[in-house]
C-alpha cells in the first residue's frame, strides 16, 4: 500500500469512527421530522411557524442524511461528469481497466444509458438494481409524458403497452420539437417485451462480459436494424466490481454521471441530490471538439449544479476538478485551456478550480496527471471536507433546534392546555355519566316505590294473574277435579265402596286437591318471570339513553349482561357486581309468596280442630252410597273452591310483594351503582375505558390533544438533546 | 182509658241489599227463641210485618232443606215497609186495650239515601222516612260484613264506601244525632250491626276468628259516620254489634263485578255448613242494647200510666166520698143502710130498674153514692191488673238490660268497651 493509500485509509477509518455520532443525530432528527410532520398534519391553526419549522427540519434531515451517507462510505467516490463525447467513459475505462463491453463509448451518439458505479474490488462482477413496474412507470415513462404535456400516466404495463403515441401532423408545427420524445416513447413501448420481465425491483447479478445491453443504448447500427432489445430501461443503476490496475486506488469507486446540463430540470435536481449523498469529489471532463473550443454554456451550467451539489463543502475547488482531455483535438487544447483559464478561473490558474490535463486514453498519463494528483489532494482535503460537512450539519441541527424550541414552546403550552382540557373533559364526562345514570335510575326506583306503595298497573296485572289461576281452579273443580265429573264419581264410588268407609278416600282426595291447588298457584311463576324480565328491561332502558353505544342493539337481560361485561372490561368490580346482583334477583311463588299464603290451605283437611273447644273434629262425613258420593263431590267442590278462594285472597293481599321485591332489588342496584364508596372512582375508570364509544367525537379530540402533547413533549426532549449536544460537543 | 202499649220507633239506616230485612227477621226469629220462657212473646203486630216475616221464614226453611243458599234471592224493597214487632206480655181479659212494647222499624229502598237516585215522586215518602228516622231514639245501621272483608285490592277497597254508601248514611246519621242533641234527657243509641258475619267469627261454627280485622275495617270505613254522630250528640251511645243472620252458612268464594253506580260490587258464593241448622248469633246483644235503652223510656211511660190509673181511682173515691149537702148526705146514709141490708149489687140493680119511678117520687139521688163507690172500686182493680202485666214486661226488660254483652260487642270509639 502506498503512502496515498494509507492516508486515505486513515481518513476512511476516521469516517467510520464518526459514523455512530452522525447516525444518532440523524435518527434524532428523523424522529423530530416525523413528529413535526405528524403535528403539521393535525394542525388546524393558521400559524405558519409550524410549516416553516417542518421545512427547516426536513432540510436538517437532508443535510444529516448526506453526512451520514458520506461517513458511511468505505470508499472514496469520484464522480465523472461532463458533456457527451468528451471522454468520460474513456476515463472510466482507463482507470478501471474495463473494456467497451462494460463501459461502451461511441464517437457519435450517446451510449451510456444507465448510471454505473465502478467499484475497485478483488471480485469481478456486475450487480444491476432494477426498477419495479411502478418505479419504471413513475420514473422512466412519466417524465416523458410530462414533457409531452400528456396529463395521464399509464398505471399498468398493459396500459402502457396499448398507449397510443401519435406522430404530430405536418401542420402541427409547435409539436415538431417533440417528435424525438414521441419516437423514444414509442420505441420504449414497442420493446416492452425485452425488459418487462426484469421489472422486479430486485438486484440482478450478470456476467461482466455481457453487461453492455443492460447499461448502453443500442448502437446506431442496431437502431437502424430495428432492434427491440432495450433491457437498460429496466435498470436503475449498475454496480460493477473489478480490480483496478493502479494499486494506489484500492479504495476507489468511480461513478459514471450522466451529462449534467443536458437533463430535464427535475432530473438534474435528483442527480444533484444524488451527488451530495454519494460523491466525494467530481471530475468534470471536458475536451475540445472539432467545432468548439469553448468551455461552453453546458459546462458552465454543470459547474453551477456541482456548486449546489457541493453542499457544505466549503471550497468549490476541493469538490470539483476540471479534467481537460488532451487526447481529443490536440491542436485545439491550448485554446480550450485558455478559455478555461479566462472563463472559469478568471485568468488565475487554479483560482477557483484545479485543471488537470491528460490524454484520457493513456493510462500512464491518466495515472500521473489525474488520478494520483487527485488522490494526493484528497488525502489532504477529504478530511477537511468531512469536517466541513459534519460541522455544517451539526450547526444546522443546532440552529433548527433553537428555532424549534421557540415554536414548540408555544405549541407545548397549547397542547398542554388541550391535554388538561382533555382530562377535565373526561372527568366532567364521567361525572355527568354517573349523574345521568343516577337520574334515570332514580326515576325508575321512584316509580317502583310508588307501585310498591300504591299498587298500580303491576298490582292490577298481578291480581288479574292470581284471579286467572283461581278461575282455572274453578273450571278444574267443575271438571271433576280434572278427571271428568262422571269419572270422578265412578272412581270415588268404587273406592269408597271397597273400603266400606268414605273417610280414607276423602282424606286422600283432600290431600290431592290441596296439593293441586297449591301447585296451580305455583303457575304464577310464569307471570313473575315476565315481571322480572320487564323490570330488567326497564333498567336497561334507563341505561339506553346514557350508555346506548356500549350496549348496542340488545335489550333487557342481554343488555344488562353486556353492560356487566363493559364494567368488567373497565375493571369496575363494584359496578359489575351491582349488575350481577340485579340479574341474580329471583321472584318466585314458592320463595316469596307461598310461605305467606300457605295458611289458607291449612284447614283443607278431613280432620281439624274446633277453634272454640280445641277438640278434634271431622269436617266431612258421608256414607258410602251413590247419593253420598254425590254429596261428597259437592262438599269437596265447595271446600276446594273455598280453599282456593282463600288462597287467592291471601295472594291478592300480598299484591305488593312482587313490587316490593323488585323495588328492593332495583334500589339496591342503584345503591351499589351510585352510592357505594367506589362508585365515583369506577365511573371515572369506566368512562376512561369506553370513551371512544361514549363520546366518539370528544374522544378523538381528547386523543388528539393527548397525542399532540406527547409528541410535543418528545420533540422538546429530542430538541433539547440536540441543542445540549451541540453546546457540549 | 189510654192504651198501655209503648211504641218504640227504631230507625233503620242502610243502603239497598245490605240486609235490613234479614236483620229484622233475625230479630223476630231469634227474639222468639230468647223470650221462650219469659211469659212475654214477640210477634208481628201488623199484617205487613206478618207477611214479611213469613216470607223470610219460608226462605230460611228452604235453605235448611236444600242446603243451597243464594244471597239476595228476595227482591229488594221498592217502597217503604214498616215492621212492627210487639213484645207482648199478653192482653187484659177485661179490657180491649193493647199492652206491651211495640218495636217499629221502617225499612225503605236503600237507593233513596242518595238524592241523585231519588225521584221527585219519592221525595214525600223519603221525607216521612227521614222524619221517622230522626225522631227515633234508636238508630240501627246494618253493615254488610262481606263487603268489608272481601275487598282486598285497591279498586275493591275503593268501592267499599260506595257500596255501603257511607257518605249518605253519615248525612242522615248526622241529622239524627242533631235531633237527639235537642233532647239530651232522652236516650240516644246507635247500633252498628255487621250482618253476614258467619265467616269471620269462630264462636258460631266458623273456623277462623277474624273479628279484629272486621272491627278494624268497620272503623276505617265508617270513621266519618262515627265522627259525625259523636260530633253532633255527645251523649249518644254507639255500639258495634255483629250478627250472624243465619249462622249455618259461610262464604265460599266471591267476585267483584262491575257496577254502574259503585264501579264494583261484591257477589258472594256461600256454602251451607255440614250441620244445616239456623244458628242466629248476636240478636241477644241487640235486644240487650234495646232493653237497656227501653228501660228508662219504658219505665217512665209505664209509671206515668200506673200513676194515672191510681189517680183515676183516687178521684173516683174522692168523688164518692165528697160532701153532698144535706139532701145528698141524707141519700148517702140511705144508700149505706140499703147496701148493708141488701148488698151493693141488689141496690144498684134496683136503682137501674126503678130509675124513672124513683125520679117520679123525688128520690133521684137514691143510689148515686153506691154507683160512685162501685166505679172507684173498679178502677182500683184495673190498676192492680195493669201492674201485674207490667211486672212481666219489667222482668223481661230488667232481665235483658241486666245481661252482659257477648264478646263480639264493642264500642266503636274505644278499642273494646264491653
Amino acid at each position: 500500500m502506498g503512502q496515498i493509500s494509507e492516508r486515505i485509509e486513515k481518513i476512511l477509518r476516521r469516517r467510520a469512527e464518526r459514523l455512530p455520532e452522525v447516525r444518532a443525530e440523524l435518527a434524532r432528527w428523523r424522529s423530530v421530522a416525523a413528529d413535526v410532520t405528524w403535528l403539521l398534519e393535525r394542525d388546524t391553526t393558521a400559524d405558519d411557524r409550524l410549516p416553516a419549522l417542518s421545512a427547516e427540519v426536513a432540510r436538517t434531515v437532508d443535510v444529516l442524511s448526506a453526512a451520514e451517507s458520506r461517513f458511511a462510505r468505505d470508499q472514496v467516490c469520484v464522480g465523472v461528469s461532463g458533456r457527451a463525447r468528451v471522454g468520460k467513459s474513456t476515463l472510466l475505462q482507463t482507470v478501471s481497466g474495463l473494456t467497451e463491453q462494460q463501459i461502451p463509448t461511441g464517437p457519435d451518439v450517446p451510449v451510456t444509458a444507465v448510471r454505473s458505479r465502478i467499484v475497485c474490488s478483488p471480485r469481478r462482477r456486475a450487480v444491476l438494481g432494477t426498477h419495479t413496474v411502478d418505479s419504471f412507470l413513475a420514473e422512466v415513462v412519466a417524465p416523458y409524458h410530462r414533457e409531452l404535456g400528456i396529463a395521464e400516466v399509464p398505471a399498468t404495463l398493459a396500459r402502457f403497452r396499448g398507449w397510443d403515441y401519435p406522430r404530430p401532423s405536418a401542420e402541427a408545427v409547435d409539436q415538431h420539437s417533440s417528435v424525438g420524445l414521441h419516437e423514444r416513447l414509442r420505441r420504449m413501448r414497442d420493446s416492452l417485451d425485452s425488459y418487462a420481465d426484469l421489472l422486479t425491483g430486485r438486484d440482478v447479478e450478470v456476467d461482466v462480459e455481457h453487461l453492455r445491453p443492460y447499461v448502453a443504448y443500442p448502437t446506431n447500427a442496431e437502431e437502424n436494424a430495428g432492434t427491440a432489445d432495450r433491457r437498460y430501461l429496466a435498470v436503475r443503476e449498475a454496480r460493477i466490481e473489478c480490480p483496478f490496475p493502479n494499486e494506489e486506488v484500492d479504495r476507489l469507486t468511480l461513478v459514471d454521471l450522466p451529462g449534467l446540463g443536458e437533463l430535464a430540470a427535475d432530473a438534474e435536481q435528483r442527480h444533484v441530490a444524488d451527488l451530495r449523498h454519494g460523491i466525494d469529489v467530481v471530475l468534470l471532463v471536458t475536451a475540445a471538439s472539432a467545432d468548439s473550443t469553448y468551455f461552453g454554456a453546458a459546462d458552465q451550467r454543470t459547474l453551477a449544479l456541482l456548486d449546489v451539489a457541493r453542499g457544505d463543502v466549503r471550497g468549490p475547488k476541493d469538490f470539483v476538478r476540471i479534467v481537460l482531455n488532451t487526447g481529443k483535438e490536440p491542436e485545439r487544447v491550448a485554446v480550450l485551456r485558455d478559455r478555461i483559464l479566462a472563463d472559469v478561473n478568471a485568468g488565475v490558474d487554479g483560482r477557483y478550480y484545479e485543471v488537470l490535463e491528460a490524454d484520457l486514453k493513456d493510462r500512464r498519463d491518466v495515472d500521473g496527471s489525474v488520478l494520483l494528483p487527485l488522490l494526493s489532494d484528497l488525502a489532504g482535503t477529504l478530511g477537511r471536507m468531512d469536517d466541513d460537512v459534519l460541522a455544517a450539519a451539526l450547526d444546522r441541527a443546532a440552529s433548527t433546534a433553537e428555532q424549534a424550541a421557540k415554536v414548540l414552546a408555544a405549541l407545548e403550552g397549547g397542547s398542554r392546555d388541550l391535554a388538561h382540557s382533555a382530562d377535565e373533559l373526561l372527568a366532567r364526562g364521567a361525572k355527568e355519566l354517573r349523574e345521568r345514570v343516577s337520574f334515570a335510575l332514580r326515576g325508575l326506583v321512584s316509580s317502583l316505590h310508588a307501585r310498591a306503595r300504591d299498587g298500580g298497573d303491576d298490582s292490577d296485572e298481578y291480581v288479574d294473574a292470581v284471579t286467572d289461576v283461581f278461575d282455572g281452579i274453578r273450571a278444574w273443580i267443575e271438571d271433576g277435579f280434572g278427571r271428568g265429573a262422571e269419572a270422578w264419581r265412578s272412581a270415588a264410588l268404587l273406592e269408597v265402596g271397597a273400603e266400606g268407609n268414605a273417610s280414607p278416600f276423602t282424606a286422600e282426595e283432600m290431600s290431592r286437591l290441596r296439593v293441586e291447588v297449591s301447585k296451580r298457584f305455583g303457575g304464577l311463576d310464569t307471570y313473575f318471570d315476565a315481571l322480572l324480565r320487564q323490570t330488567w328491561r326497564h333498567v336497561a332502558d334507563a341505561f339506553a339513553d346514557v350508555l346506548g353505544p356500549l350496549v348496542g342493539e340488545v335489550e333487557g337481560e342481554e343488555a344488562l349482561w353486556s353492560l356487566k361485561t363493559r364494567f368488567d372490561q373497565a375493571s369496575c368490580p363494584t359496578l359489575g357486581g351491582a349488575v350481577a346482583d340485579l340479574l341474580a334477583t329471583r321472584l318466585e311463588y314458592r320463595t316469596h309468596l307461598h310461605p305467606g299464603v300457605r295458611a289458607a290451605l291449612d284447614g283443607f283437611n278431613l280432620e281439624g280442630v274446633d277453634p272454640v273447644t280445641g277438640d278434634p273434629v271431622t269436617r266431612l262425613v258421608v256414607g258410602v252410597g251413590r247419593e253420598d258420593v254425590e254429596v261428597l263431590e259437592a262438599r269437596l267442590a265447595e271446600l276446594t273452591e273455598q280453599a282456593a278462594y282463600e288462597t287467592m285472597l291471601a295472594l291478592q293481599r300480598e299484591s305488593v310483594v312482587p313490587a316490593l321485591v323488585l323495588h328492593a332489588a332495583v334500589e339496591q342496584f342503584e345503591d351499589e351503582l351510585i352510592r357505594s364508596g367506589r362508585s365515583k372512582v369506577e365511573f371515572a375508570r369506566f368512562a376512561r375505558t369506553h370513551r371512544d364509544l361514549l363520546w366518539p367525537e370528544e374522544s378523538d379530540r381528547i386523543e388528539g390533544a393527548r397525542s399532540r402533547a406527547a409528541r410535543v413533549d418528545r420533540l422538546v426532549e429530542s430538541i433539547s438533546g440536540a441543542v445540549a449536544g451541540r453546546r457540549n460537543p | 182509658m189510654e192504651p198501655t202499649r209503648v211504641l218504640f220507633e227504631i230507625g233503620l239506616l242502610g243502603p239497598s241489599r245490605v240486609g235490613k230485612t234479614s236483620l229484622v227477621s233475625s230479630l223476630f226469629r231469634d227474639g222468639q227463641r230468647l223470650l221462650k220462657t219469659s211469659g212475654v212473646t214477640i210477634r208481628a203486630n201488623d199484617r205487613a210485618t206478618e207477611v214479611k216475616m213469613r216470607q223470610q221464614a219460608r226462605a230460611l226453611d228452604s235453605l235448611v232443606q236444600s242446603r243451597r243458599f243464594t244471597p239476595g234471592a228476595l227482591a229488594a224493597n221498592h217502597t217503604t215497609v214498616s215492621f212492627e214487632l210487639l213484645l207482648d206480655p199478653g192482653s187484659a181479659e177485661d179490657t180491649a186495650e193493647e199492652t206491651g212494647i211495640a218495636l217499629r222499624l221502617l225499612d225503605f229502598p236503600g237507593g233513596w239515601l242518595d238524592p241523585a237516585n231519588r225521584s221527585t215522586a219519592h221525595e214525600q215518602a223519603w221525607s216521612e222516612v227521614e222524619g221517622f228516622i230522626v225522631r227515633s231514639s234508636v238508630l240501627v245501621v246494618p253493615v254488610d260484613a262481606t263487603v268489608l272483608m272481601e275487598a282486598v285490592t285497591a279498586p275493591q277497597r275503593g268501592a267499599v264506601p260506595l257500596v255501603l254508601d257511607t257518605y249518605d248514611v253519615g248525612q242522615v246519621a248526622r241529622r239524627w244525632a242533631r235531633s237527639r242533641a235537642e233532647r239530651p234527657d232522652s236516650p240516644a243509641l246507635v247500633l252498628f250491626v255487621p250482618v253476614k258475619c258467619e265467616s269471620y267469627f269462630a264462636d258460631n261454627g266458623g273456623r277462623h276468628d277474624r273479628a279484629d280485622e272486621l272491627f278494624d275495617r268497620f272503623r276505617s270505613v265508617y270513621g266519618d259516620v262515627l265522627d259525625a254522630i259523636a260530633g253532633e250528640a255527645e251523649h249518644t251511645e254507639m255500639l258495634y254489634v255483629p250478627v250472624d243472620t243465619l249462622g249455618c252458612v259461610e262464604r265460599m268464594s266471591g267476585r267483584w263485578v262491575p257496577d254502574e253506580d259503585t264501579h264494583l260490587r261484591f257477589e258472594g258464593r256461600f256454602l251451607v255448613r255440614s250441620r244445616p241448622v239456623l244458628s242466629i248469633h248476636g240478636v241477644e246483644d241487640v235486644l240487650i242494647a234495646l232493653c237497656k235503652t227501653l228501660l228508662a223510656a219504658r219505665k217512665t211511660a209505664e209509671e206515668q200510666h200506673v200513676l194515672a190509673t191510681a189517680e183515676d181511682a183516687h178521684a173516683a173515691r174522692g168523688l164518692a166520698e165528697r160532701d153532698r149537702g144535706l139532701v145528698g148526705n141524707f141519700f148517702r146514709l140511705v144508700d149505706e143502710l140499703a147496701t148493708d141490708a141488701y148488698g151493693q149489687d141488689r141496690v144498684l140493680d134496683f136503682v137501674d130498674r126503678r130509675t124513672s119511678v124513683l125520679r117520679g117520687l123525688g128520690l133521684r139521688r137514691f143510689g148515686e153514692y153506691t154507683s160512685e163507690v162501685r166505679a172507684a172500686d173498679r178502677l182500683d182493680g184495673a190498676h192492680q191488673r195493669a201492674l201485674e202485666r207490667l211486672r212481666l214486661l219489667d222482668a223481661v226488660v230488667d232481665d235483658f238490660s241486666g245481661r252482659s254483652y257477648s264478646s263480639r260487642v264493642r264500642s266503636p270509639l274505644a278499642a273494646r268497651a264491653h
